[in-house]
């Protein structure tokens, strides 16, 4: 009977770390042989990096700041990423939600949907950051001229304040990156979408959630991104954003499998820039 | 008579000192009496026992030795994962500073050591504590290995990295015979099925906890897997499968039992968590007496802790607000008793129910 020394945990122990370390980097060979998309982003579409743990973690990673366009054209903000027009019930049927069998559940009975993994279409300065700033437009114009009617109405003029501040705000330093689809297959999402520089696709989760008002239910969902939460910034690039006091762009290309990678960055005080090869 | 491990040589030792402090009463109250050759061929036998096992597996060799010896095991213990712990955030700390290529090579360098300084550590060390603590550092190394390949390369979450990690963990819980190792491995195990049963229940991998139902598939496999392979040379290690099995199975059971809202079964709440404490009774007494008919005390021992937990929670639903807290606290006192009349009782008839001797 043969046994097992202890060349042999050595051996079975490292090759198990060397294959696993091989899946992995092949994983990644594979997903950056093609690019499927490559966004060139601003300081408005990446968010800071986490500062909880700054002091213990040395790393830079920035995230994309993308948000949706809400349903509701009163929405001052709009910078969440729930509540998306778009994400209907027959939208959230098509991704695989079960909405019928929802709707019959039980008042009593029912249970929150689980999250669905999907491919979610990100646009840069499209037509949905147009319908935001146009949106953003006509409540700073609307709430303008009703405090100019009512000049000794302080909650009228502190709309109206905020209006304008909020405009301002979208018009030079909200992102413009709005998740404006989501699909389960790629090649008709990019059929649908080729312009790779202004959409990119990348895999994120959609939790489902009912309202219900007036009396009737209806069905939305808030989305997340999964593959580029936070994008880590290699010590080539890092170098060179630490130069200046912030990150104006950065080119992220998303590959074969949309986990994403950094290109390129430059910051805005000493020009310097940096490129991977 | 084969020993194999630490755990079996000290357990045969305890046996020797035993049978000579009793043959030393029987030898007092002249119930025996050896002849001289007699007592010096076990006592020569003894003698060349415990120092074979002193020298093998450096055991205790008196009451003093054994409680020094549980000092040093929680002393490795808290070693261990503080060890651990600090080379995490060594990595997190410095790794900003190195060049991709640089922190691949590291993570490879620290995994490929960490494994390299266990197998060493242990060719040198009879006591089992300094491998214990080389072994979890080992570990570490090589979940951070992979989980900071998806940090440094913004790879997507996947439940595939925990059989890797499953894998090496019992790798070296089995060459090692580290238990701690072994329950590493029985966790990221049990995820990686919990999370496998959630993708073909229609969840994403990573809401596996959403529907507890999820671990049952996993708690049959590693209530089952003892069964299947011998254990016989590593002590401990299939009353650790059977427990953790016992822990996945009725865990689960006791959260669907309050929160029937979350199975996967689309009924009435209350249905589902009515259902789920009939069940939760059925299986602790079940496995309670499972355990004691075939001698697993682990399995017996958290069955009869279950079945008070589930009995005392429905207590709580039934009585916490109708009744005044005095008179609640002496209903579970008396529960209490009337469990341990029941038991007494139940040893008193020699198990039979169990199966037990007279």
């Amino acid at each position: 009977m043969m046994t097992w020394s202890r060349k042999c945990t050595l051996i079975a122990g490292a090759a198990l770390i060397l294959a696993t370390n091989a899946v992995a980097l092949i994983g990644v060979a594979y997903n950056r042989g093609t690019e499927t998309s490559v966004l060139k982003l601003s300081e408005r579409e990446l968010r800071a990096p986490r500062s909880g743990w700054r002091e213990e973690n040395s790393a830079l990673e920035v995230g994309l700041d993308w948000r949706v366009l809400a349903e509701d054209p009163e929405d001052e903000f709009a910078r969440g990423r729930y509540g998306a027009a778009w994400l209907d019930e027959p939208k959230l049927a098509s991704l695989g939600v079960d909405v019928k069998a929802a709707r019959r559940w039980n008042e009593r009975w029912f249970r929150p949907l689980p999250e669905k993994a999907v491919l979610i279409v990100l646009e840069l300065d499209g037509a949905a950051y147009q319908e935001a700033l146009r949106r953003a437009q006509a409540r700073a114009a609307r709430d303008a001229a009703l405090a100019a009617a009512n000049p000794d109405q302080a909650q009228i003029l502190r709309k109206a304040k905020r209006a304008e501040d909020a405009l301002r705000r979208e018009q030079t330093t909200a992102s413009r990156l709005f998740a404006i689809d989501a699909g389960l297959d790629f090649a008709s999402l990019r059929a649908k979408y080729p312009d790779a520089t202004r959409y990119a696709v990348v895999r994120g989760l959609l939790k489902p959630s009912r309202i219900v008002a007036n009396g009737k239910t209806r069905f939305t969902a808030s989305l997340s991104d999964h593959s580029a939460a936070w994008i880590n910034v290699p010590l080539e690039l890092s170098a060179a954003l630490e130069r200046s006091s912030a990150p104006v762009s950065a080119t992220i290309a998303f590959g074969k499998r949309f986990e994403p990678w950094i290109i390129a960055v430059s910051g805005r005080l000493d020009g310097s820039s940096a490129a991977v090869k | 008579m084969d020993i194999h491990s630490r755990v079996e040589a000290q357990q045969r030792a305890d046996e020797i000192r035993v049978f000579q402090r009793e043959l030393e009463r029987l030898e007092h109250e002249r119930v025996i009496a050896l002849d001289d050759a007699q007592r010096a061929a076990i006592e020569c036998h003894h003698q060349e026992l415990l120092a074979r096992y002193g020298k093998a597996f450096d055991i205790d060799h008196d009451a003093h030795a054994k409680q020094l010896s549980l000092g040093m095991r929680i002393a490795s213990f808290i070693g261990a994962l503080a060890l651990a712990a600090s080379v995490f955030f060594l990595f997190y700390q410095f790794w900003g500073r190195f060049s991709t290529a640089a922190q691949v090579a590291i993570l490879l360098i620290a995994a490929f050591g960490a494994l390299a300084a266990t197998v060493l550590v242990q060719g040198r060390d009879e006591t089992g504590y300094f491998t214990k603590l080389a072994a979890m550092v080992a570990f570490v190394c090589f979940v951070l290995n992979i989980a900071m390949l998806g940090r440094i390369f913004n790879l997507t979450p996947t439940d595939n990295a925990l059989l890797p990690w499953a894998a090496f963990a019992l790798l070296l819980a089995y060459t090692c015979d580290l238990r701690l190792l072994l329950v590493a491995g029985i966790l990221c195990f049990a995820s990686f099925i919990a999370a496998r049963t959630g993708t073909f229940g229609g969840l994403y991998w990573l809401d596996f906890g959403e529907r507890p139902e999820n671990f049952f598939p996993a708690a049959v496999a590693l209530f089952l897997l003892p069964q299947v392979v011998d254990h016989r040379r590593f002590a401990g290690f299939a009353a650790t499968y059977r427990l953790f099995g016992v822990l996945t199975l009725l865990l689960p059971v006791l959260v669907l039992s309050h929160w029937g809202s979350i199975s996967y079964v689309h009924a009435d709440p209350d249905v589902i968590e009515g259902g789920y404490q009939v069940l939760g009774f059925t299986l602790a007494a079940g496995l309670a007496w499972l355990g004691a008919r075939r001698r697993w005390p682990e399995v017996t021992n958290t069955g009869v802790t279950f079945f008070v937990i589930f009995l005392y929670t429905k207590f709580f639903d039934w009585w916490w607000d109708a009744m005044p807290k005095y008179l609640f606290f002496l209903v579970l006192g008396l529960t209490a008793v009337l469990f341990l009349l029941v038991l007494r009782r139940l040893r008193a008839r020699g198990y039979r129910i169990f199966g037990g001797g007279g």
